[in-house]
């Protein structure tokens, strides 16, 4: 038996795991009927590249990789806020100019 | 003894997600997609990081891990309440067998104000409910 099982067990059990969940999560992110489950499946995969760098971060014995999984914390939670504010306006827009060519 | 913990927190950590991932691809709903997802993997990534936290037990590490956790539970409820509300004002379909919509018809379809939020934007909206009436 192996004297450290921590590698083992991320190398053989938690990538593997992760990597499986995130083929789900790309046969979403082709197949999604709309949008927005689109934008849902792009915020789940960056949930799951944080998780995927704390164990790369335990595996190879690096804790400066944790900064990475905190930046791509932000960025995913930005990019979801714009991706919503931006497809709820747009909707705003055409009922708009619905309205607009209706008056005239 | 530090191994059997952080061991612990990785499997079921990397299980969660598992979880969040399959309820993404298997759910008939966006809001119900949004739900599991957004639970179940916040929950796994937390339990991820507490392992790293444990693995290397050095104070400045362990608060920073703690600042990351903080932020994932504060940000992905917000941001998944936007998602829900910008489908729900787009008109995304809702799953065959839901019971009830209790945000049905509680906003302006035009200008998107939610009634009752104070007295400025109810005039507002019903300002262009009456216009809207005019023109029907």
């Amino acid at each position: 038996m192996p004297n450290n099982y921590i590698p083992f067990i991320i190398a053989y059990f938690v990538l593997p795991v992760l990597s499986i969940s995130m083929l789900l999560i790309f046969i979403r992110l082709f197949k999604g009927p709309s949008l927005m489950d689109k934008v849902v499946a792009l915020d789940l995969l960056a949930i799951v590249a944080i998780g995927s760098f704390s164990a790369y971060a335990i595996l190879y014995n690096k804790p400066i990789i944790i900064d990475i999984a905190l930046i791509i914390a932000l960025i995913a939670f930005l990019s979801t806020i714009a991706f919503a504010y931006y497809y709820e306006k747009a909707d705003k827009e055409i009922s708009k100019s619905e309205d607009e060519n209706s008056e005239k | 003894m530090k191994e059997i913990f952080v061991i612990f927190f990785l499997i079921t950590g990397a299980v969660f997600i598992l979880i969040a991932s399959i309820g993404l691809l298997k759910m008939p709903d966006v809001y119900l997609r949004m739900s599991a997802s957004t639970i179940a993997a916040t929950f796994g990534v937390a339990l991820m990081l507490v392992a790293a936290a444990i693995h290397f037990m050095t104070l400045g590490i362990i608060f920073h891990i703690i600042g990351v956790i903080i932020f994932l539970i504060l940000t992905v409820p917000v941001g998944a309440h936007l998602m829900g509300r910008a489908s729900h004002i787009i008109g995304l379909p809702m799953w065959d067998k839901t019971l009830r919509d209790d945000m049905k018809g509680k906003y302006n379809k035009k200008t998107h104000q939610f009634s009752g939020m104070n007295e400025k934007s109810e005039a507002r909206s019903g300002k262009s409910e009456v216009r809207s009436e005019k023109f029907e």
